[in-house]
Order: structure tokens, then C-alpha cells, then sequence
């Protein structure tokens, strides 16, 4: 018994199937977790190796380079690049996406042991870190307090860090800003010197005094008793009356050279929320956490923890970055009911019938839900790629059950039973719904064997649509029928509304349908001026949109969240930097009424705050974070915005260097990198300046900022060995005495309430505030005299030489500059290569385009050579189909008008080609020759019923008109929604919507008249060169 | 007893099976899915891409006092739904075992 007797005749159990597949996707929908983007996975390895002592150069020469030769050969590496500075080389390896990190890092460690055993003894260890897109922070929060600010590092560490950190999913919270407690032993040099005391001595002193020691233990009797001494400090008065020395022989108490002060860290990073001093929290998440669901932990824990907190501690998000891919999601949701609503509706007015519309529409959740299936069990997320999938395949999944049903009810018109209806005409059409859908097939699959980035994207896409298009034929196939069978009756009685509603309707498509028979009736007969004015319209639109096509890489998403870090001088104090992040920060408060907060930190991070340090701080660095709120409630993007901050910061002649971030990782700005190879230091920094200055100059860019810092002016105290060795102390010694004089001695914690604060002792402020105190340091020799800084050592201002940065092994200064709105990727590419064209370069050094630009050259080679696959596969299948060379060959030609459609489609929208354009392109290789097929098909079954070839094609057109338009209306409304939606998140798939609305929309009115025309002329060449072959076969008999 | 062999549009089968129940006609012989067109217009049954449609045949001996009972089902039903396409003859049978 063959399938659709099977179905039709067990309507229990097919409908039964399809509501378990129904009834599991709903199933996994509810589990599934949200994302902006598809799992990316770690691409990134960092290796960090110390040499303490060693320079830049030094690194460079004996740590950077023989770790570069060695990781060099590590397989799939993309790029390499590193950072030697004082102290430390950072090599970071970046590697095509998709890879098995674990794998690699296993390599990179391989490497890393054969290369360490060459380097010098006094070299670390080499430590990987594996770094990835989900290592950025989830979300910010700022926390102020009154009363409480004192206590609030132990506030929030103890009320907020803790219980936060036990939420699931989070990785990493790090305080800032919250004054730490700290006891300052400050000395007064003077009275230390008159005395005889160092630092040295009263930190050692104060360790040694503050012990709790257990004893053992005694028996007394036939009990055991455990002996303990406890005398660590209770309280840091206690301090004051511990005897650091004596002098003849007079007991000297510490107060009698120093005082305490139980108070906070010196240096702090201040942080200010809405202008209100605090702290901020920092919270990552771990590396396969998902943000939604992390983010979702974080506010249910938020609640609780802030009952528990003193009422004047004020807890606020300052950015959140769960909110940005909820409203995205729900953006793409909304964007799915719409197209679905859309297609609903096209269905219905074709078909006029409800109980066919029902039928058809009901495979749209079906296919759309068993994909969903899929995303669960592979782990998948719902993301702005899967979505945009599902809302690609809407359009086209009805397709199969149109033909489908189509058929059933002309076999029933004709007076067949629905039930031996449904299974004849289903058996009828089922080879060529089959072939259609492999044609969409060869589009979708072949994308889920892309690798990189772009592989990344679209294996779900590919996936996602694959999976649909099978369940929607498996349910043309069983589902369809069966319900056919029930549900369709033969001679409906119609109402009289029904009559009132689609009698207009049907006129105006049979008028149609009349109208196109005639254009196709002369087009057939004027075969050479059709084919004429086609090529010329392609010709044209070629010639007039190629010049001015702009490209880009992937569109940039409004996250409505900006991140500013400026950059004073060096060496500017921290009252300066202070007092102008408060200038700014009321400035912009004042002038952007869509910033909603507005953070700013300055100052030096603490050690122990690992995300404050890793990024740039310090006194002359203010970094601030502004949250713009969603993008449907304000005017100007956040593009606009961030160039009104550029611009402002522009004009401000203290700022050295700014950096207005407008999003982070995927879709943040476009930008252009220039990167400049060559060793000689001078060299490279002229020409990156140079092209720095032209490109400021430019409208195309909004900022550019080139990597390598200036050399930044340092004290350094240069000691002369040969007076140091006459007082019997080593570089070693005296080094470290420096520092225990300006930078404090921790040899012991004050202990209270389970916690440690550091106690330091160190020079009073006041004695540490110029060239002179640091001259007048007071060092001791060996014989314990005392020796001025001056007289053993010269306090010189110099400066200190930039970090070096190379690339693939050589060095490199990299251009960075952020394109202004409105101006596409390749605009900006094309102003810089004028520059590099025209700038004095010499032969030894290189400059070249990387970023966005490399990217987006590596997706558009890698997709161009899928678009030539995927239009050879579709010609495979569809040869196979016809079984002929020829007739495939003839719908082909609808491919070249999708890309006028395309073409012409982004230069009226104003958009540049992108990735997700050229995605877009290649599924309109598989949607444009559809229509081809379905004509096509029937003209040839015209032909083959005795038609000559001019009426078969005419009468083909004329039939086929309606289920053309049909299935075009849906798949190009389908379209529209995305294309022209605005919500959170659309710049990202409205030119994936334009593309395919516009290449389906031109290319079938396009194809409607040229692929029957150019059908007609070939198969009548064709007769003609046969009928001349039988002439002369029979003039040879 | 009389012969009738009826060709027909695959489509009927069911129709015609509760047609021959109706005039007390149990037995038959059926070809499914076979090939055939008319001589009088009408479809041809190819089951290829240019005809799709299939037909079935019937061979059926039935006593003749419902044979023109059946030929006038047949032939209302062949009327009512023309396109569909129905043909049916029928033959005396000299013997039978």
C-alpha cells in the first residue's frame, strides 16, 4: 500500500505523529534558552610569560620571539599576535571559529614545553588562558551608599559578591570603587633618622608583635588543656604603643615616630553612578552560562540581598546585558507572528476557501516546531541566526501543501471522492514536491559545511531550513492528504459573504491571468526584442549599481549602551582627572537626555579587582559606561550619540587619546584597521601618524585611534653600583628600600570579623611628594649608617619606551578608525587604501587592511564559491528532475535577475552588501528557480499533450499564473516584515529580508515572461534542427 | 451469466465496488494501477508526467438479470462525473466451472 493510501487511511495514527512532533517541540521551545548569536565558542589562547627585570626589547628579543617561532606551526591558527612589555610578553593566538579549543590548547601547551627549555633560567612559566566573546561582562551594577560608605567593600563583598556568586552560571564578580580598608603606619623620615629606625624595622617589628601563637597542649589532672598566646592587635590604637626601638636606651613607641590611621587605600579607582560616588560591580558570567538565563538568577538574588542591605545602600543596574537580546528576541518573535498572519492571509484570499487555508497553514507551526527540536537537542539557543531562519522558511514551507491541495481539489472538482482524491493526486504531484524540496535542499545544506565564523552563523540556518522544508514535505505528503480526505467536500456550498468577498477577487485574478496570456502571447512571437530588453535591464542595472555599491561585513546593532575610556597626559594627578570626568559627566547628563545612567571610574584599579585590571586604568584614565535605554524609545541611535561624544571630546584640547565604544563584540561599530608591518620604531609611528591625520580628516570616520602608545615620561632613580657596593648594599636592597618607603611595607594583616586588612607602613604623605623627597630617602648601608638617595644615585625624569606589538611575527602599529554613520565598510576601506597609495612608505615596511575588512573578504570569497556549489547542485537536481539538460538550463536564467532584484533592492534601500546579503542571495538561487519549475513543468506536459510549443507556453502561463503569485506572495510578504522591521535589533536581518524580498520580487516578474519566451524559442530550435534531420534522413533513404 | 469489464479512473474504485454490492454482485478481478486511454476523447490514464492519472480495471461475471441494472449505475455515475472517465462492456458467457 503506498504512502498516502497509508496515511489517508489511518488518519488516527498520522495525525497522531505530527501531534507528538508538535507536542516535543513545544516541549523543547519551553526549555530552550536565548542568545543574541550562536554558541561561538573560545577562539582565543592566551599565553602570559614574565621576566621580571627584562625591557620591552628584551622581551621581545628573548621571550616574544623564540614563543612566536615555536607557536607558529600550531595548527589552525589564524593569527598571532603579541604584546611585549616591561616585565611581561602576551601572546594571544587566535584561531578560526568552530575549532576544538581543547585540542588546541593542548597543542599550544605541546609547543609551549619544547620552546621554554631555550628560553633564559630567570623566565616564569608560561600560563594559557583560554579567552572568549562570553567572557564579557553580563552586567554592571553601580552600589552608593551615605552612612555606610566606609564599610561598603565589606558590605558588598559579605551581602552582594557572596550570595551573587552562588547564583548558577556566574563566573566572576569583581568590586570596584568600594574604599578598602587599610591601616597606614605613615613614619615621619625625620624622626626615623634621628633615631636610627627604618621602615623595614617597624614593619618587621609590628609582624612580629602581632601573633596569635597556639602553644600545645598540657594535662592538668585528667583534663587537657590546650596553651595559646594571643596578642595580635584588637584595635589599630593597640599599634600605637608597640615599642619599635630604643635610643639610649629610652624605650621609642611607635607613636613617638609615626601615626595610624585606620582608614582606606591610598590609591583607589573612584567610581560615581548618576554623579553619586560608590562602587561598581562587575559580573561575568561562566564561559557555557547562558546570559538570559544568568542575568534572570542575578535579579531574583538582587531582591532578596536587598532586604538584607542598610537602607542608605542603593543597588542599581547600570547595564544589563540580558535586556538587549530579550528585546531582540521578542523583536524576531513578533516578526514570526506577523509572517505567519501575513502568509495566513495570502493563502486565504487565493484559495477563498477556509478549510484549505486551515490545512495548509497548520504545517507552518509543525515544520517550524519540529526545528525547534532540533535546536534543543543540539544544544542551540534561540538567536537572531535561528529565528531569522525560522521566519526565512515561513514563507516557504506552505509551497508543498499549496501544490498538494491544489491538486486534491481539482481531482475532486473533476468528481473524485476526497479520500481516493487525496490519494491519487497526492501520488501525482509527490515526485515533483520532492524534487522541489530537494532543490531547497542543495541551497540549505551545503551551508552547514561552511567553516569560520561564517559557519558558525549558518550551520543552524542551513539546519534549521533543511529540517523544515522535510517536515513540511513529510506533511504534504501524509498530513495534507489525510486531511484533505476529512475535511475537503466535494460541490462546498458557498455563503453569500463568501461570494460578496471573492467574486472581485477571482475577477481580478482571472483578468490577470487573461492579461499575462496575452503579454506572454506576443512576448512568444517578438522572442529576440524580449530577450533584448532583459539583457538590457541586467546590463543596466549592473552598470549603474556596480560603481556605487558599497560593502560591509556585518551590520552594526543599536545595543543602546556606550562605553567612553579617555585619556589625560600621563602623570596627570587624580584631582585633575576627577574634576574633568564630573565636567563631562554633567555635561552629558545635561545634553543627552537619552542617557539613563551614566558611570565613570578613574584612578588605579586594584590588583586584586581582575576585570578593573586587565583593562586600561589608571590616574589619567576615566572610563564611563552610559545606558541609552531601548531603541524605540529614543530619536537618535546610538551611533549619532557616540559622535556627538567624539566630537565633543574632539575639542578638548587635555584629552590625549578617547575611545567611544558602542557595543561589544558582534555588531558592534564597523571599523577599519590599518596595520602597519616594519621593525624601525620612528619609521611607523610616522606613517601611522601620518595616515592618522588624514583619515581624523575624513568624513568617513568618527574616531581613529592608533595602538601604539607614546613614551610616557617615569622618575627613575639610577643608582651608581660602586657608591652603593662602598656602603655595602646591592641594587636588590636598596631598590626595595625605595619602594618600602613610597610604596609601604605589608608584612602583617589587622585581623577582625574572619577578614585581613593590610597594615602598611610607609613615608607619611607628605614626604613623598616631589623630586626632592625621593633624593632624600634615607637608606641604610650594611654598618647600618644612613645614606641619602642623593648620594648614591641620580633621580632622573625619563621616558620609557611604548609596549611593542607584533603580528604574524613581525612588527606591527595598528590604525583603528570607526566609521561615522551612514558611511558603509568599503567607503572607508576606499579612503584608507587612497592614503596608504599615497603615503611616503618605504620598502621594508608594509601596510595592510585587516579587521572588519579581512573578515568580511574571507565570508564573501568563502560564500562566493558556496554560491557557485549551490547553483551547480540545483541544476544537478533539477536536470535529474526534467531529466534534460536544456530545460533546467532555460529557468537558470532566472538566477541573474534575483541579483538585479538584490542590486537594485540595496541601492534603493541605501544599504551596502553584506554577509547577510549575500546569504540572502544564495537562498534566492533556490526560491527564484521554483517558479521557473512549476511553469516550466506545465508547459512541457502541454507541449507533450499535443499543444504546439507557442500555445503550451501561453496556456502554461496563463495556469500557472495563480500558484506562481501565490507562492511568491508568500515567501516576498514573508520577507517584509523583516525587512523593513525596526525593533531591537532589525539593523541585523533587515538586509537578509530586502535581499530576498527584492531578488524573488524583480526576478519573478522578470522570469514570468522571459523564461517561457526563451523556453519557446529553444524548443522550437530544437524541433526545427530535428525535423531537418528527419528531411534529410529521408532524402538519404 | 454475463461478463462485464469495466475500466475506469483509479479514483472510482470504491464507488464501484459498493455499486456491484448494490446489485447483489460479490465476485470480481481487479488490475490496480493500470495504463489505457479512450477511443472517444477524454483522458488518457498513463500514470506518466504528461498523464498522470492511472486506471484501474474490473472483470467481473454476474448473473444476467443485474447486468443492465449495473450498466445503468455505471453509466449515471459515469455521466455525473464526466472528466473522471468510466468505460464498461460486457459478454455473454457460454460455460463456466
Amino acid at each position: 500500500m503506498s504512502l498516502y493510501r497509508t496515511s489517508v487511511n489511518k488518519p488516527v495514527t498520522v495525525a497522531l505523529i505530527f501531534i507528538t512532533v508538535a507536542i516535543l517541540g513545544v516541549f523543547s521551545l519551553m526549555r530552550l534558552s536565548t542568545n543574541l548569536f550562536p554558541d561561538m565558542g573560545e577562539n582565543t589562547i592566551i599565553v602570559v610569560t614574565s621576566y621580571s627585570g627584562a625591557s620591552a626589547a628584551d622581551i621581545e628579543t628573548n621571550v616574544t620571539k623564540p614563543l612566536e617561532n615555536s607557536l607558529n606551526s600550531v595548527s589552525n591558527l589564524k593569527h598571532m599576535s603579541t604584546t611585549s612589555k616591561e616585565n611581561i610578553s602576551v601572546i594571544s593566538l587566535e584561531f578560526e571559529y568552530g575549532i576544538d579549543i581543547a585540542e588546541a590548547t593542548n597543542d599550544v601547551r605541546d609547543k609551549l614545553d619544547i620552546a621554554t627549555q631555550a628560553l633564559p633560567d630567570a623566565v616564569s612559566t608560561p600560563t594559557i588562558f583560554k579567552f572568549s566573546m562570553e567572557d564579557m561582562p553580563i552586567m554592571l551594577m553601580s552600589a552608593t551608599a551615605e552612612e555606610s560608605l566606609n564599610g561598603l567593600d565589606k558590605i558588598l563583598d559579605d551581602k552582594v559578591a557572596t550570595p551573587l556568586a552562588r547564583v548558577n552560571g556566574v563566573g566572576t564578580i569583581s568590586v570596584s570603587g568600594a574604599p578598602k580598608r587599610e591601616i597606614q603606619v605613615y613614619v615621619d623620615p625625620d624622626k626615623l633618622s634621628a633615631y636610627g629606625i627604618t621602615v623595614e624595622s617597624i614593619s618587621s617589628t609590628l609582624a612580629y608583635e602581632n601573633r596569635n601563637t597556639p602553644a600545645g597542649t598540657i594535662d592538668i589532672g585528667s583534663n587537657t588543656y590546650s596553651v595559646r598566646v594571643e596578642k595580635e592587635f584588637k584595635s589599630a590604637e593597640e599599634m600605637l604603643n608597640v615599642i619599635v626601638g630604643s635610643y639610649n636606651n629610652a624605650p621609642i613607641y611607635l607613636k613617638d615616630v609615626a601615626t595610624v590611621n585606620d582608614g582606606e587605600q591610598e590609591r583607589l579607582q573612584k567610581v560615581f553612578s548618576n554623579g553619586q560616588q560608590g562602587a561598581m560591580l562587575t559580573i561575568q558570567k561562566q564561559t557555557d552560562a547562558n546570559t538570559v538565563q544568568v542575568v534572570k538568577g542575578i535579579k531574583k538574588e538582587l531582591k532578596k540581598i536587598q532586604k538584607d542591605l542598610p537602607s542608605d545602600v542603593q543597588l542599581n543596574i547600570i547595564i544589563d546585558g540580558s535586556i538587549n537580546i530579550i528585546d531582540t528576541i521578542n523583536s524576531l518573535k513578533d516578526t514570526i507572528m506577523i509572517t505567519f498572519l501575513v502568509v495566513m492571509a495570502v493563502v486565504f484570499i487565493f484559495l477563498g476557501r477556509w478549510r484549505a487555508t486551515v490545512i495548509i497553514v497548520l504545517s507552518i507551526p509543525i515544520s517550524l516546531v519540529a526545528s525547534v527540536i532540533y535546536l534543543f537537542a543540539t544544544g542551540n539557543t534561540l538567536n537572531i541566526i535561528s529565528m531569522s531562519a525560522l521566519t526565512i522558511a515561513i514563507g516557504m514551507v506552505v509551497d508543498d501543501a499549496i501544490v498538494v491541495l491544489e491538486n486534491i481539489a481539482s481531482h475532486i472538482d473533476k468528481g473524485a471522492k476526497p479520500k481516493e482524491a487525496a490519494v491519487h493526486a497526492t501520488q501525482e504531484v509527490s515526485i515533483s514536491v520532492i524534487a522541489s524540496t530537494l532543490t531547497m535542499l542543495a541551497v540549505f545544506l551545503p551551508l552547514t559545511m561552511v567553516d569560520g565564523i561564517i559557519g558558525i552563523f549558518f550551520k543552524q540556518l542551513g539546519w534549521i531550513v533543511s529540517i523544515i522544508m522535510i517536515v513540511s514535505t513529510s506533511a504534504a505528503l501524509t498530513l495534507v492528504p489525510m486531511m484533505c480526505s476529512k475535511m475537503l467536500k466535494q460541490n462546498p456550498r458557498s455563503h453569500r459573504w463568501h461570494k460578496i468577498l471573492f467574486t472581485p477577487i477571482n475577477k481580478a485574478l482571472d483578468g490577470l491571468s487573461k492579461g499575462y496570456g496575452h503579454v506572454i502571447a506576443w512576448a512568444v512571437t517578438h522572442r529576440k526584442s524580449v530577450v533584448f530588453i532583459a539583457l538590457a535591464i541586467f546590463v543596466a542595472t549592473i552598470a549603474l549599481t556596480i560603481p556605487n555599491m558599497k560593502t560591509e561585513y556585518l551590520p552594526s546593532m543599536d545595543q543602546g549602551r556606550l562605553s567612553i575610556s579617555i585619556e589625560l597626559p600621563v602623570g596627570t594627578g587624580e584631582n585633575v582627572t576627577g574634576q574633568l570626568a564630573k565636567e563631562l559627566h554633567d555635561k552629558y547628563k545635561a545634553e543627552i537626555p537619552e542617557i539613563k545612567m551614566l558611570n565613570y571610574s578613574y584612578g588605579v584599579a586594584d590588583e586584586d579587582n581582575a576585570f578593573a585590571s586587565m583593562n586600561n586604568n589608571g590616574t589619567h584614565i576615566i572610563s564611563m559606561n552610559a545606558d541609552l535605554g531601548r531603541k524605540s524609545e529614543r530619536n537618535r541611535s546610538t551611533q549619532q550619540i557616540a559622535e556627538y561624544i567624539r566630537e565633543d571630546l574632539k575639542g578638548n584640547p587635555i584629552i590625549k587619546k578617547y575611545n567611544v565604544g558602542t557595543g561589544m563584540g558582534m555588531g558592534g561599530a564597523a571599523t577599519v584597521k590599518l596595520e602597519i608591518y616594519g621593525y624601525d620604531f620612528t619609521t611607523s609611528d610616522r606613517i601611522a601618524n601620518a595616515l592618522r591625520e588624514d583619515l581624523v580628516n575624513t568624513p568617513q570616520f568618527s574616531q581613529v585611534i592608533v595602538s601604539r602608545d607614546e613614551y610616557t615620561p617615569e622618575y627613575y632613580v639610577d643608582f651608581d653600583r660602586e657608591k652603593l657596593k662602598l656602603n655595602g648594599i646591592d641594587i636588590t636592597t636598596a631598590s626595595t628600600m625605595v619602594r618600602n618607603r613610597i610604596n609601604g611595607s605589608v608584612m602583617t594583616f589587622f585581623r577582625e570579623d574572619g577578614d585581613e586588612y593590610n597594615i602598611r607602613v610607609r613615608y607619611a604623605p607628605e614626604f613623598r611628594q616631589g623630586i626632592d623627597d625621593i633624593e632624600n630617602i634615607i637608606l641604610y648601608g650594611s654598618q647600618g649608617q644612613s645614606i641619602r638617595v642623593k648620594d648614591v644615585a641620580k633621580v632622573v625624569e625619563g621616558m620609557t619606551p611604548p609596549k611593542i606589538e607584533r603580528k604574524d611575527r613581525e612588527r606591527v602599529v595598528t590604525i583603528t578608525g570607526i566609521l561615522a554613520t551612514g558611511y558603509a565598510l568599503s567607503e572607508g576601506v576606499e579612503v584608507a587604501q587612497e592614503f596608504i597609495e599615497k603615503a611616503e612608505i618605504p620598502t621594508e615596511f608594509m601596510v595592510k587592511i585587516g579587521g572588519d575588512y579581512e573578515n568580511q573578504q574571507d565570508s564573501f570569497s568563502g560564500l562566493f564559491l558556496l554560491l557557485v556549489l549551490i547553483i551547480i547542485l540545483v541544476y544537478v537536481v533539477m536536470a535529474s528532475q526534467f531529466e534534460s539538460l536544456l530545460d533546467p538550463f532555460v529557468i537558470m536564467f532566472s538566477v541573474p535577475f534575483a541579483i538585479t532584484g538584490v542590486l537594485i533592492g540595496l541601492a534603493v534601500h541605501d544599504m551596502a552588501l553584506g554577509v547577510m546579503a549575500m546569504i540572502g542571495i544564495l537562498i534566492l538561487v533556490g526560491i527564484v528557480v521554483k517558479n521557473g519549475i512549476v511553469l516550466i513543468d506545465y508547459a512541457i506536459l502541454c507541449h507533450d499533450r499535443g499543444m504546439d510549443i507557442n500555445t503550451a507556453v501561453i496556456t502554461a502561463s496563463r495556469q500557472r499564473l495563480r500558484p506562481i503569485l501565490m507562492t511568491t506572495l508568500t515567501t516576498v510578504l514573508g520577507m517584509v516584515p523583516m525587512a523593513i522591521g525596526t525593533g531591537e535589533g532589525a539593523e541585523m536581518w533587515n538586509g537578509l529580508g530586502i535581499t530576498v524580498a527584492w531578488g524573488l520580487s524583480i526576478s519573478t516578474l522578470i522570469t514570468l515572461i522571459l523564461i517561457p519566451t526563451l523556453y519557446a524559442a529553444f524548443v522550437s530550435r530544437r524541433e526545427r534542427r530535428h525535423a531537418r534531420k528527419a528531411v534529410k534522413l529521408n532524402d538519404e533513404n | 451469466m454475463t461478463g462485464i469489464f469495466i475500466a475506469y479512473n483509479q479514483a472510482y474504485y470504491t464507488e464501484i465496488i459498493e455499486l456491484l454490492e448494490k446489485n447483489y454482485s460479490k465476485g470480481f478481478t481487479r488490475w490496480n494501477e493500470i495504463s489505457g486511454r479512450g477511443s472517444r476523447g477524454g483522458e488518457p490514464h498513463m500514470g506518466s508526467h504528461t498523464w498522470p492519472t492511472f486506471n484501474d480495471a474490473i472483470l467481473t461475471f454476474v448473473e444476467d438479470e443485474f447486468v443492465d441494472s449495473i450498466l445503468n449505475d455505471l453509466h449515471e455515475l459515469d455521466t455525473k462525473t464526466e472528466e473522471l472517465g468510466l468505460r464498461a462492456f460486457s459478454w455473454k458467457i457460454d460455460k463456466t466451472i
